[in-house]
């Protein structure tokens, strides 16, 4: 509740701050990474990123997202986003590419595909004639490398999406469009919203585990610092990380601990629930508990494992409600 | 890289001690390599497991402990897998270094592996196969268009299958079918996890109903060996010699692939592409059996086993407690040995 009430007062400071000192239109006072010699509306600023320090000249009008999975978090504060890089066609996405849970909103608004099969096209996102291209620095869909070339086309960053609550990346880009407000009302009304929703839940046996199911390979845990773990406390769960001796360390510090497949059941031995997300579509739950290695986990043995669905493996402002929607589903009280 | 082959004379040939007795050494070490590696296969892995909790396992299992889980339900298949796939591909190297004259014929330098990974991972993205008794179907059928590709473009122009064109022919198959396949991959990220795991080459999370499902294949490859033991024999001779011995060597020929289609294709489809075994037991072998296909056929099967177990147990100590998948160990403890074998000059002639 303290924090609902945190993030309404300091929507409200920023909503006073904005029709105090800006005319219609204009943008945003100077933030903690946009700084330098900014006008009175705050621009130009100049933001550091994972690549350097960009200067964006003015509030920006045409946006390019060379990153599927930050596009939802730039639809979620209405910033004006033309065109965005698809991923391939999978479960998770429509027809085009575009994540299922934004591409509605995409469509609505207009947000064409750049490119498809996240093949990075440099020519096709300078015809769309963009003032600010943003882009991830890491990860699948991950534009690095063409830093360079991107920032000839237009003032360029790029951001580190995986390493930060979804909250944190929604924040980071209000201060680079000139869409604070924007931002801090989303991650309001949804906190006001989750609380609500929280009411609904009647927990499962507890501490939860959080992961990925990845057959012979194992599993993949959220770490007890994952957004997806943060989701899960934000609805009331107790969040378990998986034990500190099992952890095999080739993926640590991606939100995610890895566990081999004839450590999973020693490793989610505290898990009195476990959670487990449809990466591919299918039945996650049905693959999970059918591993004869696993048949002594608690919660395989009491039939506590539960769908994360397919949207949480990516948290943005919509696959976290839709995220949170199905826990309601699940464990209505 | 350049392989030396040596042609011997008969009179060289007489002066090396018995093979018959290099040979019984040979089996006898490699038979005490499988054995070492198979008990420790089962004791070591990415979860530390005492000994006598191991032997508990085996001789008391109880399934509501976890340790004995991972000994019977992981390790257990892991190593019976191991010595099948590992026997099949080490028989499959010796045959098909045997069938073309070619030290350099392995199923993976030949683009039989290439050809068996193309059409199972068609099979994954296009066809929804997901199961070992579907892939093995398409394992077979792409091992097999692959050999006959790779023949074809390698004795091309009716000139000479030479060792150096074969290879030549195999590599560019091999690269071509890779592309192929990844580019099907990029386009289908659903069946990439389902390929990923399989194509590094793992014999983890294999249970019985892959060992059952190859193994019928598998010992039909080895009964056919056996008995192409005479026209292989012969054609190790030359096709001329073979002929005025009586050999149809069309048909030996034509056998042999065919049990090199079965071994290699069933290994393939049951742990996914795993380099070198075939062509490190076959030459291993060769050098202490000799030509002599009834000392060198059980040799390079039990060498193959012995190879495949002792590196995947290797890479599990190597890296605990994280694992370290079989296709992976296989290429770097097989790399250098093959390097070596290159380096020691000795490499078999045929």
């Amino acid at each position: 509740m303290a924090r609902h009430l945190s993030a309404l007062i300091v929507a409200a400071a920023v909503a006073a701050l904005l029709t105090g000192c800006s005319a219609p239109g204009a943008a945003t006072p100077a933030s903690d990474t946009a700084t330098g010699s900014a006008d009175a509306a705050g621009w130009p600023r100049s933001v550091e990123h994972e690549l350097g320090t960009t200067e964006i000249p003015e509030k920006p009008l045409r946006i390019v997202s060379t990153s599927p999975s930050i596009t939802g978090s730039l639809l979620a504060i209405d910033a004006p986003l033309i065109a965005s890089g698809a991923a391939t066609v999978t479960p998770l996405t429509d027809d085009q590419g575009f994540f299922t849970q934004w591409a509605e909103t995409a469509e609505e608004r207009g947000v064409e595909v750049a490119y498809k099969n996240l093949t990075l096209d440099v020519d096709a996102v300078d015809a769309f004639e963009p003032d600010l291209i943003i882009g991830s620095s890491n990860g699948g869909d991950a534009t690095g490398d063409a830093y360079e070339q991107l920032s000839e086309i237009a003032p360029t960053v790029m951001l580190d999406y995986s390493s930060i609550t979804w909250q944190e990346l929604t924040t980071e880009l209000g201060e680079i469009t000139g869409m604070e407000a924007e931002a801090a009302e989303r991650i309001a009304e949804y906190d006001d919203w989750v609380a609500e929703q929280a009411k609904q839940i009647s927990l499962p046996e507890q501490p939860v585990t959080a992961l990925v199911y990845m057959g012979a390979d194992g599993s993949w845990a959220f770490t007890a610092d994952s957004p997806q773990a943060e989701l899960l406390t934000s609805l009331g769960f107790t969040y378990e990380p998986v034990a500190a001796e099992y952890r095999a360390d080739d993926q640590s510090g991606r939100g995610v601990d890895v566990l081999t497949s004839e450590n999973s059941a020693a490793g989610l031995a505290g898990a009195e629930t476990i959670l487990t997300v449809a990466m591919g579509g299918g039945d996650p739950v049905a693959d999970f508990t059918g591993d004869p290695l696993l048949a002594n986990q608690p919660a395989v043995a009491n039939d506590r494992v539960f769908s994360l669905g397919t949207q949480s493996f990516r948290l943005d402002y919509y696959s976290a409600k839709l995220t949170v929607e199905l826990l309601v589903d699940t464990f209505a009280g | 890289m350049t392989l030396t082959v040596r042609a011997e004379s008969g009179a060289a040939r007489e002066r090396r001690p018995a093979p018959v007795r290099r040979t019984a050494a040979l089996i006898a070490v490699a038979g005490i390599a499988l054995a070492v590696s198979a008990v420790l296969g089962l004791g070591l892995g990415s979860n530390r497991i005492d000994p006598a909790t191991v032997v508990a396992a085996l001789t008391a299992y109880d399934p509501s402990d976890d340790a004995h889980l991972v000994v019977v339900q992981s390790r257990l298949p892991r190593v019976v897998l191991g010595i099948i796939v590992g026997a099949a591909l080490g028989l499959a190297g010796a045959l098909m270094q045997s069938v073309t004259r070619n030290p350099l014929a392995d199923p993976g330098i030949l683009g039989v592996n290439a050809g068996a990974s193309l059409l199972v991972t068609i099979a994954i993205a296009y066809l929804g196969v997901t199961g070992i008794g579907g892939y093995i179907w398409f394992a077979f059928l792409g091992a097999a268009a692959a050999a006959v590709v790779v023949y074809l473009l390698g004795s091309a122009r009716r000139s000479a299958a030479t060792p150096v064109r074969i290879a030549l022919a195999g590599t560019a198959v091999s690269i071509v079918l890779g592309a192929v396949t990844q580019m099907i991959l990029i386009s289908n990220e659903t069946s990439f996890n389902t390929y990923r795991y399989w194509v590094v080459g793992s014999l983890q999370g294999r249970g019985a109903e892959v060992i059952l499902t190859v193994l019928p294949f598998i010992a039909v490859g080895i009964l056919a060996a056996l008995v192409l033991i005479g026209p292989l024999n012969a054609i190790s001779l030359g096709d001329e010699t073979a002929a005025a011995l009586g050999t149809r060597v069309a048909a030996g020929r034509a056998g042999t692939a065919l049990a090199v289609v079965l071994l290699a294709g069933s290994a393939t489809a049951a742990a996914g592409p795993i380099g070198f075994i075939s062509l490190g037991a076959a030459h291993i072998s060769r050098h202490f059996t000799g030509n002599e296909h009834r000392r060198l056929i059980p040799a390079a099967t039990l060498v193959g086993a012995a190879l495949l177990v002792a590196a995947d147990t290797a890479g599990r100590a190597i890296v605990a407690p994280s694992e370290l998948q079989t296709g992976i160990a296989a290429a770097l403890f097989g790399g250098p040995l093959f390097i070596a074998l290159v380096r020691s000059r000795r490499v078999a002639s045929l």
